[in-house]
Formats: structure tokens, C-alpha cells, sequence
């Protein structure tokens, strides 16, 4: 019996890993469509991971988990599609700025981008800032993520945007700021493209960037109060 | 006891690893023990019995056993045998904590404390969070000319003084903190308390910038801490072991910080608390310090809730059995600094805490005012047993759980709560905590 789009899916969200790659070659041979069985199958088994943690049946070690057996299934399917097919909503680099050695929040945005259907590049922690360039350079990214959780730490955000708008590549990247102690008010104050309160808002947020409709909470997201605020005046 | 330099060959020598593949495991093995042990949160028994406490020591000890520290410079995996971890806490156990802090007639003491002990823990304020500097002294002076407060476990911290924001590793860092020590010293000396402690160096937080600060006259080894801790979940840097190892040295007291997230790869108050305890001691392993905050915190950052303070009893009560520090946490509000919520979380939070076997407490975001009344509930609640506190505990819950959706989220600012000439709470203010405290007598806290 022939492999199924469903059984992908089953075996992505209950985060099997070797099964899941093993279907998913499987479905390739057996000449399923390559777009189905990435979007019906894995992203959309991804998307029930995202939906169990939103409902606390899963933890951040399930995120995890979810992005580790998706990805070898991603790779494989990928040379067997039709340009543009992957239905990316965008490229991001992530990463905690010079000094800051916070992994889980930045951890956890990129989980969810990853679940949302963002490419997603974590770059580690405590990096230098000219090296979240070279890497938005090198993977093409269209958003500069950054963390930061400590005072100390928040100025290396305007010196990122700083060293992007004095290299000239200012408006080739979007870049956005998370963190304890980040707000809002500073994500305005430092000229960057938008800030979230979490993980779960940083997605509207990252969509709002590249340009996807995200309904009425883009025209709320202006204001500071708002869990996602983005930069009205830049974009 | 591990020598640094042996910790640092196991951390350039143990087995290589993905920092994810280490978060998985480390949620996996937490999720097995707490099964194996037994270990249930249970919402109506906030402060927990002996045999919860036993069984969460128990399961941290084979938590870092069997997981290890996760060391983000080399990307390996800091190995202990367990023997070696019941002999570090052997040691602990042998020699209770008693940290001697400030000086002279400001001197003050961290005491290893168990719950039943009938003194009360040390009101190691503070006041945490980031103050402006227009009155930074002001905020500080409320909370030192209080004789309840003893310390200043952990300042407030400036984000900014004129133009320039204190930069991790470059000299604005040292700059900003300069400013903040002078603007601290100077609070100190208008209550008369010069040699007071000065606890925890916040504004700077590089190893060069720490070390830059302490200067005679400034930041000593009498009137500071200096944070050394392991980040959640069990990852730390070379930063923690060249601070632990600076500590060592020059005789200061290690900051040691045992934190872990609720909902994150710890799934409830139970994975949290075998959590804090297993970070604990790898912090015991190369710090060997005297002091241990525990802090339960949700992933979104609250933590007045009845599954942290579950987390922070159960480890706090292991660490009472089965450890010699002293240990503390943040007493404070998690959602609006300064209302008579913030009083209302934090009387949870004492009465969850003082018989679980906290030493100390700092805060983040109270006034003077609170620090005073915090003060009082922790004399208050001093020498009640356990089912009295669980008891008074879940009408104190109650009423923080009714009242929470109703107030607003932001902090008032400190200037609408006090006179800054007079420094005396305005009386609206104090009308409102008064009204808090009244509240929590009628509940049944023999307040005195």
C-alpha cells in the first residue's frame, strides 16, 4: 500500500522522526507531488506541533523536536521542487547580540517563524553585530532578528541598524528586537522595523514585514500598547 | 568540591553536542525523573511536605548526573558522576552558609535557614528593575532608610544616564555603572548607613567590566555579590567560571541564581523544580558559594503564581534538607509595581517562601513602603507551621487570582508614591497597602 499525505503529517506532529523522512521518501518515489507532500504533509504536521504548544499539550522541548524532524524531510523534498514551491514566507537571521547569552527566547521566536513558514537561520548567542550582516548577506535573509534581555546588552541592537545604515544596506533588511527588557518605545527610539512581546506575536509581526495581509491588528500594531508593534514610518 | 581548572578540562574534554539535542534530552530526562520520583504539583499544598522535597533533591542530583551542564563556548557537556554531586552537597550541608555583608554597624548576614526556624529571613531589599536617573537616588533612599531592610540584594539599574546607554564590554558600561555606585553611596550616606551592602552589580555585566568596578571605595569585597549563574536551562560561558574564579580570589560572595521556566522545556512547577535544583548544584560545583536565589519564572515572564511558588518551595525545602546555603528569591508583584496587586502577590509569596526555608529575599519594583511591610509578614508568618501556611496561602491565592484580571498592566511610577522632599510615602499610597495589610490580618496572618 502506497504512502499517504496524512500519514506524513501524523508522523511529522507526533514528532517521528526517522518515520517521518522515511515516508517522505516514499511518497517522492511513488511520484506523490512534491508541493503536497511538503505543505499537506510536513508544514502542515508542523502546524499542529505550534497548535499543541498554544494549547500547553506541548513544551518548548516539543518545538524543538518538531523543527529536528521536519528538517531532514525539508531537505529531501527540496530538489524535487518546482521553483518557488515552498511557499516560504520569508528568510530570517536570529540571534542574541554581543554580550547576551539568553538562548531560550530567541529559541523559541525562531520556532515559531520556523512553524509559520519562515526560513530561519538561529545564529547562536553573544555575536558580534556586523556578523548578523554577513549572515542576512549570506542566506539572503529579508529580517534581521535580534535579542537582547539586559540593559547592557539592548545597545547593540541601534548598533546593528547603525552599521546597516552606514554600509548603505539599511532598507535591503528588516530588523526587529525582543527581549525583557526591550520594548516598543526603544524599537522605536533606535529606528528598528518592529518588536514583540513574545514568540507568538513575533509572527503576525515578521508576515506584517513581508507584506501579508494580517487583518486589523497591522493597524493597531502602530501603537506602543500593543503586543507587536512595527515601524509605520519605515514600512 | 571541583577545582576550576578541573571543571574547565571536563567543559574543553566532555562529549561534543548541539546545544538543541541538549535541550531535548535535558527535557526528556526531567520529564522521566519527575515520573520516577513521583513528584506531583499539587495547587492546594503550595508549601510541600518532606517527602516532595527529598524527592525533588533526589531527582535534581540525577538530573545533572545523568544530563550535565551544557557549556555554549566549547559546545560540550560538562560531565559529574553522582557521587560527586552528594559529596558537593555533603560539603554545603557541613558548612551552612553565613555570609557576612556590609561593615561595621551596617554589617549584616546570608544565613543558611530552615523553615522552622523562628528568625525571620533577611529583608535584603533592593528594588530591582530600571530607574531613571532624576530620581534613582530618591528610589534607593526610600528603600534604605527602612530598619527592617539590611542590604540591598539587588539595586536598581540604570538603561541610560544622559546620552549614553551602558554598552556590554565597552567603556560606557563602566561609565553608566560609575555614576549609578556614586548615586548609591550617596543614598547610603543621607540615611546614615555608609557601610551598608550594596549587593548585586547589575549595570555592568561583562567580566571587564565587573572587574573594572571593583575598586576601594566603590565596589569592595564587604559591600558586593557578583552574579556567576547557569542560564536556563543548565547552560553557562566561561563568563561564569572567570567571575566564579575572580570571586574565589578576592574573597567577594558569588551571586549563585538558580532559575528555570515554567512551560518552556520544563513543563509545569514539578520539571521546574527538579530543574532549580539540579542547576543549583552545578552552580555549587565551580562556585562553591554561600548564597542561592531560586527563581521559578513562566515563560512569559510572571511568576506570583501558585506554580512558581510551588517550584520555588519544593526546591527551596530540598535545599533546606539536603543543602547548607542560604537560600532567597525575588518577593514582588509580576505585573503592576506599586499597586496594592503587587502587595497582594508578594504576601503569596512570603507565606509560600519564609516556611520553605528562604533565607533571604530581594525585590524587584517595591518602594520603601513595601519593603516595611513585607517585612512585617515575614516576621508575621516566622514559626507557623506548614498546614497554616498552605492554608492561609490559598485564601491569599484567591484573592491575588480575582484581583489580577482587573488591574491594569504597567508599574506606577515611583515619584506618584512618594515625597521626594519629605520621603515619606504619600498618604494615599500608604492608605491603599495599609488597606492590603489590614485585609491579610483579618484573613488569619498574625500580624503584629
Amino acid at each position: 500500500m502506497s504512502v499517504t499525505i496524512q500519514e506524513i503529517h501524523d508522523a511529522v506532529w507526533q514528532l517521528k522522526k526517522a518515520r517521518a523522512l522515511e515516508l517522505v521518501k516514499e511518497a517522492i518515489a511513488a511520484g506523490l507531488d512534491p508541493v503536497e507532500v511538503l505543505q499537506k504533509g510536513v508544514i502542515a504536521g508542523l502546524r499542529v506541533v505550534g497548535d499543541k504548544f498554544g494549547a500547553k499539550e506541548y513544551f518548548l522541548a516539543e518545538l524543538v523536536m518538531g523543527g529536528k524532524v521536519a528538517e531532514p524531510c525539508i531537505e529531501y523534498i527540496k530538489p524535487f521542487l518546482p521553483p518557488n514551491a515552498e511557499g516560504k514566507q520569508g528568510t530570517v537571521v536570529i540571534g542574541a547580540v554581543t554580550g547576551d547569552l539568553h538562548t531560550i527566547g530567541y529559541g523559541l521566536v525562531s520556532t515559531q517563524l520556523e512553524l509559520a513558514g519562515f526560513e530561519v537561520h538561529k545564529l547562536g548567542i553573544d555575536l558580534p553585530s556586523m556578523y548578523f550582516i554577513e549572515k542576512a548577506q549570506e542566506h539572503k535573509a529579508d529580517i534581521i532578528g535580534l535579542s537582547a534581555f539586559l540593559v547592557t546588552t539592548i545597545p547593540y541592537c541601534p548598533e546593528v541598524i547603525g552599521y546597516l545604515r552606514d554600509m548603505g544596506l539599511r532598507d535591503k533588511y528588516k530588523v526587529i528586537i525582543g527581549g525583557t527588557e526591550c520594548t516598543a518605545d526603544k524599537a522605536d527610539a533606535m529606528d528598528a522595523d518592529g518588536w514583540a512581546l513574545n514568540a507568538v506575536a513575533a509572527v503576525p509581526l515578521c508576515q506584517r514585514l513581508m507584506g501579508k495581509d494580517v487583518g486589523e491588528e497591522a493597524q493597531l500594531a502602530t501603537t506602543h500598547s500593543h503586543p507587536w508593534w512595527y515601524n509605520s514610518r519605515r514600512n | 568540591m571541583i577545582p576550576i581548572l578541573d571543571f574547565q578540562r571536563r567543559a574543553t574534554t566532555g562529549p561534543v553536542m548541539k546545544a538543541d539535542d541538549f535541550d531535548i534530552d535535558f527535557a526528556m530526562k526531567v520529564r522521566e525523573l519527575v515520573a520516577r520520583y513521583d513528584i506531583k504539583y499539587d495547587p492546594e499544598q503550595l508549601v510541600v511536605d518532606d517527602r516532595t522535597a527529598d524527592a525533588v533533591f533526589e531527582a535534581g542530583v540525577d538530573l545533572l548526573a545523568e544530563i550535565g551542564l551544557y557549556m555554549m563556548d566549547t559546545q560540550r557537556v560538562v560531565k559529574y558522576t553522582r557521587e560527586e554531586l552528594l559529596q558537593i552537597a555533603r560539603e554545603s550541608q557541613e558548612m551552612p552558609a553565613n555570609a557576612v555583608l556590609g561593615r561595621g554597624k551596617d554589617r549584616m548576614s546570608l544565613r543558611y535557614r530552615k523553615g522552622t526556624d523562628t528568625w525571620a529571613p533577611t529583608n535584603y531589599a533592593g528594588g530591582g528593575g530600571v530607574v531613571p536617573t532624576d530620581y534613582f537616588i530618591e528610589y534607593v533612599q526610600s528603600l534604605v532608610q527602612e530598619e527592617r531592610v539590611k542590604g540591598t540584594g539587588m539595586v536598581a539599574c540604570l538603561d541610560r544616564l544622559g546620552n549614553v546607554a551602558p554598552q556590554a564590554g565597552t567603556p560606557s558600561e563602566v561609565h553608566v555603572a560609575l555614576w549609578e555606585q556614586d548615586a548609591l553611596k550617596e543614598a547610603l550616606r543621607r540615611v546614615g548607613r555608609p557601610e551598608l551592602n550594596l549587593g548585586l552589580l547589575c549595570t555592568v555585566s561583562t567580566v571587564g567590566g565587573t572587574m573594572a568596578m571593583m575598586t576601594p571605595g566603590l565596589r569592595e569585597p564587604h559591600n558586593t555579590q557578583i552574579g556567576v549563574h547557569i542560564m536556563p536551562e543548565q547552560k553557562l560561558t566561561w563568563r561564569s567560571l572567570l567571575l566564579a574564579q575572580f570571586c574565589e580570589l578576592r574573597g567577594i560572595e558569588p551571586w549563585q541564581s538558580s532559575m528555570s521556566c515554567i512551560g518552556a522545556l520544563c513543563r509545569d512547577a514539578a520539571d521546574t523544580a527538579v530543574g532549580l535544583i539540579a542547576n543549583g548544584l552545578g552552580q555549587l560545583s565551580y562556585a562553591h558559594g554561600a548564597t542561592m536565589s531560586y527563581y521559578p519564572s513562566h515563560l512569559e515572564g510572571t511568576w506570583a503564581t501558585r506554580d512558581a511558588h510551588w517550584a520555588f518551595s519544593a526546591a527551596c525545602r530540598a535545599s533546606e534538607r539536603h543543602l547548607g546555603v542560604a537560600a532567597g528569591t525575588a518577593i514582588s508583584g509580576d505585573k503592576a509595581w506599586r499597586t496594592p496587586l503587587s502587595l497582594w502577590q508578594s504576601a503569596g509569596m512570603v507565606v509560600a517562601s519564609v516556611p520553605s526555608g528562604m533565607a533571604y529575599t530581594w525585590f524587584a519594583g517595591h518602594t520603601g513602603l513595601e519593603a516595611r511591610f513585607v517585612g512585617e509578614m515575614m516576621d508575621a508568618v516566622t514559626g507557623l507551621s506548614r498546614e497554616r501556611c498552605n492554608e492561609l496561602l490559598q485564601k491569599i491565592m484567591r484573592k491575588v487570582e480575582a484581583l489580577k484580571p482587573t488591574v491594569p498592566s504597567g508599574h506606577i511610577p515611583f515619584p506618584d508614591t512618594y515625597d521626594l522632599k519629605t520621603m515619606k510615602p504619600k498618604a494615599e499610597y500608604e492608605a491603599g497597602m495599609r488597606r492590603v495589610m489590614d485585609e491579610l490580618a483579618s484573613m488569619g496572618m498574625p500580624l503584629k
